[in-house]
């Protein structure tokens, strides 16, 4: 820039506001001297800008970074590297302060002026865009008093010393993280009421699943999983692959995806139901498997997807299904102690969201016969006939005199009316009209539903004609129990059901990472 | 012998017509045996029939006598109306038998139920909710009680909000399972749920919980009455003040406070072989001698000591 000479000296004998003018001129010239002087000196040159693009340099520096989840009062006074979002930057005066996010969660970062940090660098620092990935160098410093209201890392700061840009955001964002975040309280006035709506957030999903909630939901997600897998191996569980695939639809019922398959056509599973029988014919004694499963059920509800993760098990068992279903009964409990006892903070940071009380079971579990429930049932005013199915509002009712009752947001109904099962389900010895079929429920919602299935071929045929089936479609499926079968019993889960049950949360969409149902399919072709 | 003609003929062995002449030594009897004009219903069987006809005969003559009066009428209605009551109710049993479930189980406890209606009561889905800290004995002693009537089996779930349980509990729930089951007598489920609940445990019956051990063997006594004794017994308000007692001894919080409450205690056994006067176990004991378990293991007397082995016994 040009020098302007601040010698020139003002006209005299001019007015009053001409001799103001004058003044302030003078002052303007002055303090923009002074800036320029201050550009020339700024001390923090080669601290803070855009890092060139990372493109794995063999001269790349080597630096050790700390994870804001760890930063703790322990590291009070040393130097820190911290790679993370750039949540929200406030400029006031000469300080900048900036929330770093990393995951679900933050800390404070001041860029303050001093002798070290130039006032470029604070405008720098609060010029960046919301979300752009920034590597700072700071020092950790111990905050008093009640700390830093809205972050997770409440009694200590950064004082940052350098800030690079690693990676830059638009600066036009289609939801704010702020927003999507947002506690959802129903009535509460003081508080902004801006949220953002179920379809933006999935049109935006990669914002969206940035949200602390967000990140928990799918960390417990993958818990259940896990989870899932290390109980039942522990008890002596296969895991199996089961094929996507299928020549033909496997059981009636629910609808299937046709897809085409070279010249001819094929369909998408909608139960590994056939394949965990068959590893069961085949002597696998204990098998589970988790994949996709696909229901073609044009179902706009908030617990139906049109694909969706399945945790399947099938289990032979002695003399009796209880065998079984006391086993699936104990691996729940053992999910929900895990859980319980391992993502407690992931639970707390849902539940600052989304206000829901936390999930309440009892060890061993609750085990309720089909006519009992109806009994309660008829008891609250709702007549259930012996043979008829619960509907959906019965369901969630029965769910609230149980947990009344019991205090517990997880139970087992036993011995279903056969009439209201697929046709391969055992019916009870005793009693012509039950049958040997279970179904799980987690806050009055069916998470899993069960049965002792007939392994005898004589009276799977049998079953079938009753049920109007035409055996050359399921020939393939009752030769395979000719060459003798264990008696067996099990289950298909819903992950997404049960972690949305679990959290008490509202829509299955919360718990799907890109949900997939009739109508949403259209709208993430465009994303996904 | 005087069959068909195709039969033989065979030799007669003995003579019924044989005139036989009777001794003069001896003094005449009436021949009660003789054959009377009338022979009533039973009249070709031979002696006592003869008499049970002749009373008949006579009940017949007098029910005619008294056909006429107007007592008989209001009986006969009374007796028609018991008979219809009682259709009624074997109607209602029967429905009731229809709805429970059809399992074995069940409909072993509805024939027992309707075979011995005095003895066995309804005691269907009871939920009582427990304090892991306060094992209620008391439910041991119901069990032993009850062991001739029916088996009472106690279901222990533990509740998430409890991580574990301590030593004592743990011991309490190997006695409750380590009774004898008689497979003859219909069984009763009771569903205990350790979770914290102040004070020490709740029954779940609608929804308002009954709160207290005491309160909860009140309601126990009500619908066995048989087994447990409460309302039966001459002095209750004595057998109440002792509830209290145990109530209170719960939920003492120091040594002092729960010393003189046992010492209230010790006054109410005297010398007499249980609380209040009485010689036989009533809910008193049931409560207060659960209470001491709990809390007071180590501070009775010798009397009351003695008193706490008489009821386990």
């Amino acid at each position: 820039m040009v020098e302007n000479n601040p010698l020139e000296t003002p006209q005299k004998g001019d007015s009053k506001k001409a001799s103001k003018k004058e003044a302030k001129k003078a002052k303007k010239t002055e303090r923009k001297s002074q800036a320029e002087a201050s550009v020339d000196e700024d001390v923090s040159v080669g601290k803070y800008g855009n890092f060139s693009l990372i493109q794995s340099n063999s001269q790349a520096p080597k630096r050790e970074f700390h994870d804001v989840a760890k930063i703790d009062k322990a590291l009070v006074g040393t130097n820190v590297w911290v790679r993370g979002r750039l949540h929200t930057a406030r400029a006031r005066g000469k300080q900048c302060f900036i929330v770093l996010r990393q995951q679900e969660f933050t800390i404070q970062a001041l860029v303050n002026v001093c002798e070290t940090v130039s006032k470029m660098m604070v405008k720098f620092s609060s010029n960046i865009s919301k979300e752009s990935i920034v590597d700072v160098e700071a020092m950790v410093s111990e905050v008093g008093g009640t700390g830093v209201a809205g972050c997770t890392q409440r009694y200590i700061e950064l004082v940052v010393s350098q800030i690079w840009v690693v990676s830059v955001a638009a600066s036009q964002l289609p939801l704010q993280i702020e927003d999507a975040s947002r506690p959802e309280k129903q009535e509460d006035a003081d508080s902004l009421n801006i949220r953002v709506n179920q379809d933006t957030r999935l049109d935006n999903r990669v914002l969206d699943l940035r949200t602390p909630a967000n990140q928990a939901i799918f960390r417990i997600e993958a818990g259940v999983c896990r989870l899932f897998r290390d109980v039942l191996t522990k008890k002596g569980f296969v895991e199996i692959h089961t094929p996507k695939i299928i020549p033909a639809a496997s059981e009636g019922g629910a609808n299937v995806f046709t897809v085409s398959y070279f010249k001819g056509s094929a369909y998408l599973a909608q139960s590994p139901q056939l394949y965990k029988q068959m590893a069961i014919a085949a002597d696998f004694g204990k098998v589970f498997t988790i994949g996709a499963v696909f229901r073609a059920e044009d179902s706009n509800t908030h617990r139906h997807l049109t694909e969706f993760t399945g945790l399947d098990l099938e289990m032979a068992f002695h003399y009796h299904y209880h065998e079984v279903m006391l086993t699936i009964g104990d691996m729940f409990n053992a999910i929900f102690k895990g859980l319980r006892d391992e993502f407690a903070t992931e639970i707390d940071i849902v539940g600052n969201q989304f206000l829901v009380e936390p999930f309440t079971f009892l060890d061993p579990p609750l085990v309720l016969q089909y006519n009992d429930g109806r009994a309660m049932l008829a008891e609250a005013g709702v007549e259930i006939g012996p043979e008829d199915d619960l509907s959906t509002p019965a369901e969630k009712l029965l769910g609230r005199l149980v947990k009344a009752k019991y205090d517990t947001d997880f139970y087992i109904l036993d011995k279903y009316p056969l009439a209201v099962r697929p046709f391969y389900t055992m019916p009870d010895p005793e009693n012509k009209t039950l049958s040997n079929s279970y179904d799980m429920f987690m806050r009055g919602e069916e998470v899993t539903s069960g049965a002792q299935r007939i392994h005898d071929p004589e009276l799977l045929t049998e079953r079938a004609k009753h049920h109007g089936i035409e055996l050359e479609k399921i020939a393939a499926y009752i030769d395979s129990f000719r060459y003798g079968c264990s008696p067996h019993a099990g289950g298909g889960i819903g992950l997404e059901r049960v972690v949305m049950l679990y959290l008490g949360l509202d829509n299955i969409r919360k718990t799907s990472m890109f949900p997939r149902d009739p109508k949403l399919i259209l709208v993430l072709k465009i994303l996904v | 012998m005087n069959g068909p003609v195709q039969m033989y003929k065979t030799r007669q062995i003995i003579k019924h017509d044989l005139k036989v002449d009777l001794p003069t030594c001896m003094y005449g009897m009436r021949n009660i045996h003789a054959k009377t004009n009338d022979l009533g219903p039973l009249g070709d069987h031979v002696s006592p029939f003869q008499d049970s006809a002749d009373i008949s005969k006579q009940v017949k003559q007098l029910l005619k006598r008294i056909e006429d009066l107007s007592e008989m009428d209001t009986l006969i209605d009374r007796q028609e109306r018991i008979l219809r009551q009682l259709n009624d109710l074997r109607q209602e049993m029967l429905n009731l038998k229809t709805n429970l479930c059809s399992t074995t189980v069940t409909n072993e406890l509805v024939k027992n139920a309707v075979s011995t209606p005095t003895e066995v009561p309804k005691l269907l889905n009871i939920v009582i909710n427990v304090s892991p800290q306060h094992p209620p004995y008391s439910l041991l002693l119901i069990k032993k009680l009850c062991v001739d009537l029916f088996n009472v089996n106690v279901s222990t779930h533990l509740h998430s909000t409890v991580s574990s349980l301590p030593e004592k509990t743990l011991t309490f729930e190997k006695q409750l399972q380590s009774f004898p089951v008689n497979a003859n007598l219909p069984t009763y489920t009771i569903r205990l749920i350790w979770k914290t609940v102040v004070p020490s445990c709740e029954l779940i019956v609608s929804q308002v919980p009954i709160s207290g051990e005491p309160n909860v063997l009140r309601y126990l006594a009500r619908l066995i009455p048989n087994v447990l004794i409460y309302e039966t017994a001459d002095n209750v308000w004595e057998i109440d003040s002792a509830l209290d007692l145990s109530y209170s001894l719960i939920r003492a919080r120091t040594k002092t406070e729960r010393l003189g409450l046992i010492q209230s205690l010790n006054k109410k056994l005297g010398k007499s072989k249980f609380l209040c006067g009485h010689s036989e176990m009533t809910i008193a004991d049931l409560a207060a001698s659960s209470a001491i378990r709990q809390v007071a293991d180590n501070e009775v007397t010798q009397n009351m000591m003695k008193w706490l082995q008489r009821c386990d016994e």
